[in-house]
C-alpha cells in the first residue's frame, strides 16, 4: 500500500508537470495554428475554433485542466493510501506535510477556477504545487513511527487539515499578488485588469485568513492538552504568529487605508514568504515542532 | 401617521460628531497623542512591528525559561552563543533579542497596540451602533458615483410604488425603516446591520485573551520538570495541599526503539485521602480543579543509600537521573548531602549507549564537595555491595524508574478559550456576513411615479453590484409594465 501510495506520488507530479508544461505549450500552439493558416492562404484567422483555441487565458476545458485535476487526483489517492497504509493520517513528518501542502494548493486552484472561470493562478500555484510534490520526493518517504505527542487523532486531523486549507487559499492569493505585480509592470493583454488580480488576492486572503486563526487556536488547544501549556514561544508557534499578524496588517490596511494594487500585494507576498518559513522551519530550528524526520 | 403600514417608522439618523480633547494646550497635547492611536495607520503598524518581533524570537536564540536573566548560568548561556553570532552577540543582548518576549519593545508595543484597539474600538462601535439603529436618512445624492442607483418610472402612486419597493426589500431580509421629516416619501433599508460588530467582537477578543494570559502568568504555576520516582510522592505545592504519588509505570516501544506510548499511574491525595487517581500519558493529563498534570518525559533512577562514617543515614530513597552529559551519552542524577557541603552524582549510561566502565547492574558515584568541585571522587559501585568513598558510605541498591511531569494551574485559561472561540466567532461575522444597505424614495415625476433606488457597494463590490442590479430589476419588474430605466455609472459598469 505504501508502495502504492509512492507510485500515486510520481503520477501525480508527472500531471502537474504536464499542466505546468500546458501553460508554457498553449500560446506557441495557437501561434504556430494560427500561422499555417494565415500561410495557407487563409487569410485573417476568423475560425472561431482557431481564434478561441487555448491561449494563455483561454478554454478552460483544456488539457492543462485535466492534467491539473489528474495531479488532484493523484495526490489524493497517495494521502489515502499513506493513511491506510500507516493507520493514522499522513500528517506526521515533512514528507507528509508536503504532499499534503500541495493537495490543498491544487484543491484551491481548481476551486478558485471553478469559481472564477479563469486559470491566471496556476502559472503562479502549479509551480508551487510542483515544487512542494518535488521536494517530498526527494526527502525519505519512509513510514515513520508517531512519537505520543502525535497520538492525539482528531487533533492532528483538524490542526494540520486547517492548516492545508489555509495555505493552499493563501496560495492563491500570493499568486494573483504576483500576477497583478507583473501585470501593473508588464501590461500584458492576456491577463486580468490590475483591480481583478486585486480582488482576487483579497477574497483568497478572507477565506484563507479564519482558517489561519483556527490552526493558531487548535495548535495552542493541542499544546495545552500534549505539553502543558497553550503558548510556549515554540520557533513554529512564533512563526505562525508573525504569519498571522502580516495577514491581519494586511486586512487592516486595506479596510482602512484604501490600499489597492502593488502595495497590498507586496504584503501578501511578504505574507506567503512567512507562511513557507513557518512550512519549513522545521527542519532549521528546534522546539517542540521537530517531528519533520529529517532532525 | 404612518403611510406605510407594516413598515417601522424611523428618525433620521443623527450625526455622530467624533469630538476629540478640545481647548488649552494639554487639551491639543491629549489630543496630539489620542488621534494617532485610533488611526488604522498606528494598528497596521503597531501590527508589523509584532509580526518582526516573532520572527525575530523565531531566528535568534532565545533563552530558556528555567535560565534566569543576570544569573551566572544567563551570562554562561549567552557566551555559549558566540561561536553562532561572533561580536553581534553582545549587541543583540543588550538589544534583549535574546528575550524578544519578555523585553521592553515587545511589551511596549502589545501595549500600545492594545490601547488602539480599545480606542479604536470605542470609537467605532458608537458609530456602528448609530448606524446599525438608525439607518440613514441620508440617501446617496444624484451622480455620486461612489453609490449604485437606477431611477425607475411607474404609474403607481407614491405610496403604492414604495409599498411594493418595501415588501421587497423585506422579503429580502432588509430592515426597512420609513424615514419622516421629508418632503418625499423615503425608505431606507439595511441587512446584516449588526455584521460590522463581529469587528469590534474580534478586536476585544484580543484583549481577553492577553488579559487571560496576564491572570494565568501572576496568578497560576507551571512546573514543567517534576521528576517522580516511581513509588514515591511529593509535594505540589503552591498553596495546594495536594501530593502527588506515582504508584506505577508502563512504556511500550516500536520495533526501531523509538518509545510507542507511556503512562503512569497517579493518585492525588490530600490529607493523606485520595481526590483523583488516573494513568496519565501524552495528550491525556490529569485534571483535578484548576490544576493539571501532564506526562512530559521518564527515565532511570537509582535506589541510593549513603552513611556517615558513623553509620547514621545521611539518605536513602530513590534518585532519579535526570540530568545528562552534555554529550548525551550519560545520565546523572544528584544528591545534596549537608545543606550543600556535599554533592553525590549518580552517573549511568543514557538510554541506548554503552559505556564499557558503567556495566549493567552498576553505577558511577561521584562524590564532589564545594572547596574542591574539579577534584571529584569517582568510583564505579555495584549492586548491593557498599564501598566507602570519602567517609561516606555509599550504597547502590537497585534499578528503577521515574516518570517526569509537568504540574501547572493555569486560572487564566478560561479567559483565554472564551478570548479564542470570540475571535473567531467575530471572524466569520466580519468577514462572511455583508453589511448590506439600500434607500428608496418616491416623488411625483412629468411621466409618473419616480423611484429611485440606491446602494453603496460594500466589500465584495462585484457581487454587490450584481445583486443590485437582479434587485432592481426584480422590483421594476414588479412595480408596473413600461418602467423606465435608468442606471447610475457605476451600476452600468457591471462586469
Amino acid at each position: 500500500m505504501l508502495k502504492s501510495s509512492e507510485y500515486s506520488l510520481v503520477a501525480a507530479m508527472l500531471a502537474v508537470v504536464l499542466a505546468v508544461a500546458w501553460l508554457a505549450l498553449a500560446p506557441i500552439a495557437t501561434m504556430i495554428a494560427r500561422r499555417t493558416i494565415r500561410f495557407a492562404g487563409a487569410g485573417a484567422v476568423t475560425d472561431p475554433a482557431i481564434v478561441s483555441a487555448p491561449g494563455p487565458t483561454g478554454d478552460l476545458v483544456s488539457p492543462g485542466r485535466l492534467f491539473a485535476w489528474l495531479g488532484f487526483g493523484f495526490v489524493s489517492a497517495a494521502l489515502v493510501l499513506r493513511a491506510v497504509a500507516l493507520g493514522h493520517v499522513p500528517f506526521a513528518s515533512m514528507y507528509e506535510f508536503c504532499v499534503a501542502f500541495a493537495w490543498g494548493v491544487l484543491l484551491a486552484v481548481l476551486a478558485f477556477e471553478h469559481v472564477s472561470h479563469s486559470h491566471v493562478v496556476r502559472w503562479i500555484a502549479l509551480p508551487v504545487a510542483l515544487a512542494l510534490l518535488w521536494y517530498a520526493s526527494a526527502i525519505a518517504g519512509t513510514a515513520g513511527t508517531l512519537p505520543p505527542a502525535l497520538q492525539n487523532g482528531l487533533l492532528l486531523t483538524a490542526h494540520v487539515a486547517v492548516a492545508i486549507i489555509a495555505y493552499g487559499t493563501l496560495t492563491i492569493a500570493f499568486a494573483a499578488a504576483v500576477l497583478l505585480l507583473i501585470q501593473t509592470r508588464l501590461e500584458r493583454a492576456w491577463l486580468p485588469a490590475p483591480e481583478r488580480l486585486d480582488q482576487w488576492s483579497h477574497r483568497a486572503v478572507l477565506i484563507g485568513f479564519p482558517f489561519l486563526t483556527l490552526v493558531l487556536v487548535l495548535g495552542a488547544v493541542w499544546a495545552e492538552v500534549a505539553w502543558g501549556s497553550y503558548w510556549s514561544w515554540d520557533p513554529k508557534e512564533t512563526a505562525a504568529l508573525a504569519t498571522w499578524l502580516i495577514f491581519a496588517a494586511y486586512l487592516h490596511s486595506r479596510a482602512a487605508r484604501g490600499w489597492r494594487g502593488t502595495r497590498s500585494a507586496w504584503l501578501v507576498v511578504l505574507g506567503f514568504v512567512a507562511v513557507i518559513f513557518t512550512f519549513s522551519g522545521n527542519l532549521f530550528f528546534g522546539g517542540l515542532h521537530t517531528y519533520s524526520g529529517l532532525r | 401617521m404612518n403611510p406605510l403600514p407594516g413598515l417601522s417608522v424611523g428618525r433620521p439618523m443623527a450625526t455622530v460628531a467624533l469630538v476629540g480633547p478640545r481647548g488649552g494646550r494639554i487639551g491639543q497635547s491629549i489630543g496630539r497623542v489620542w488621534r494617532p492611536l485610533i488611526t488604522m495607520r498606528t494598528a497596521v503598524i503597531l501590527t508589523l512591528m509584532l509580526a518582526a518581533f516573532a520572527l525575530t524570537g523565531t531566528l535568534v536564540a532565545q533563552v530558556p525559561s528555567d535560565i534566569e536573566a543576570g544569573s551566572r548560568t544567563y551570562a554562561a548561556w549567552v557566551e555559549s552563543l558566540q561561536p553562532r553570532y561572533g561580536g553581534w552577540t553582545t549587541l543583540l543582548e543588550r538589544l534583549q533579542a535574546f528575550s524578544i518576549f519578555t523585553s521592553v519593545w515587545f511589551r511596549a508595543t502589545v501595549t500600545l497596540l492594545a490601547i488602539s484597539l480599545i480606542a479604536c474600538s470605542a470609537v467605532r462601535s458608537r458609530r456602528m451602533w448609530q448606524r446599525a439603529r438608525h439607518p440613514s436618512a441620508s440617501m446617496p445624492a444624484i451622480g455620486d458615483e461612489r453609490a449604485l442607483q437606477v431611477l425607475l418610472t411607474t404609474a403607481l402612486a407614491p405610496a403604492a410604488a414604495l409599498e411594493q419597493v418595501g415588501a421587497d426589500l423585506r422579503r429580502r431580509r432588509f430592515r426597512v425603516t420609513v424615514v419622516e421629516g421629508t418632503t418625499s416619501m423615503d425608505l431606507a433599508a439595511v441587512r446584516f446591520g449588526w455584521a460590522p460588530f463581529g469587528s469590534v467582537v474580534a478586536h476585544l477578543s484580543i484583549l481577553v485573551i492577553i488579559v487571560g494570559a496576564i491572570v494565568g502568568a501572576a496568578l497560576g504555576f507551571h512546573e514543567p520538570r517534576v521528576s517522580v520516582p516511581i513509588g514515591t510522592s511529593v509535594e505540589v505545592g503552591h498553596g495546594t495541599g495536594l501530593t502527588l504519588q506515582a504508584t506505577g509505570f508502563s512504556d511500550l516501544y516500536y520495533p526501531d526503539g523509538s518509545p510507542r506510548d507511556y503512562a503512569s499511574r497517579l493518585v492525588l491525595t490530600r490529607g493523606g485521602s485520595p481526590v483523583a487517581q488516573a494513568d496519565v500519558r501524552v495528550n491525556e493529563p490529569l485534571r483535578y480543579g484548576d490544576i493539571s498534570i501532564y506526562q512530559s518525559y521518564f527515565g532511570a533512577a537509582a535506589s541510593m543509600r549513603i552513611s556517615d562514617a558513623g553509620g547514621s543515614t545521611l539518605f536513602s530513597g530513590l534518585v532519579p537521573l535526570e540530568l545528562a552529559t552534555a554529550d548525551g551519552r550519560h545520565v546523572v542524577g544528584r544528591i545534596t548531602l549537608g545543606g550543600g557541603a556535599t554533592t553525590v552524582f549518580v552517573v549511568a549510561p543514557a538510554s541506548g549507549q554503552l559505556d564499557p566502565a558503567i556495566r549493567p547492574g552498576q553505577m558511577e558515584v561521584r562524590i564532589v564537595v564545594p572547596r574542591d568541585p574539579t577534584n571529584a571522587t569517582i568510583r564505579v559501585l555495584s549492586q548491593g555491595n557498599p564501598a566507602v568513598i570519602d567517609d561516606l558510605t555509599v550504597t547502590f541498591l537497585r534499578d528503577a524508574r521515574f516518570t517526569g511531569l509537568i504540574v501547572a494551574r493555569d486560572p487564566g485559561r478560561a479567559l483565554v478559550w472564551g478570548g479564542a472561540v470570540l475571535l473567531l466567532v467575530g471572524l466569520l461575522v466580519a468577514l462572511a456576513l455583508h453589511e448590506r444597505r439600500a434607500w428608496a424614495t418616491a416623488r411625483i415625476g412629468a411621466a409618473g411615479t419616480e423611484i429611485r433606488l440606491a446602494t453603496t457597494p460594500g466589500r465584495n463590490s462585484d457581487g454587490d453590484v450584481a445583486a443590485f442590479h437582479r434587485m432592481t430589476t426584480e422590483i421594476g419588474a414588479a412595480l408596473d409594465v413600461g418602467c423606465r430605466e435608468e442606471r447610475s455609472r457605476a451600476d452600468a459598469e457591471v462586469v
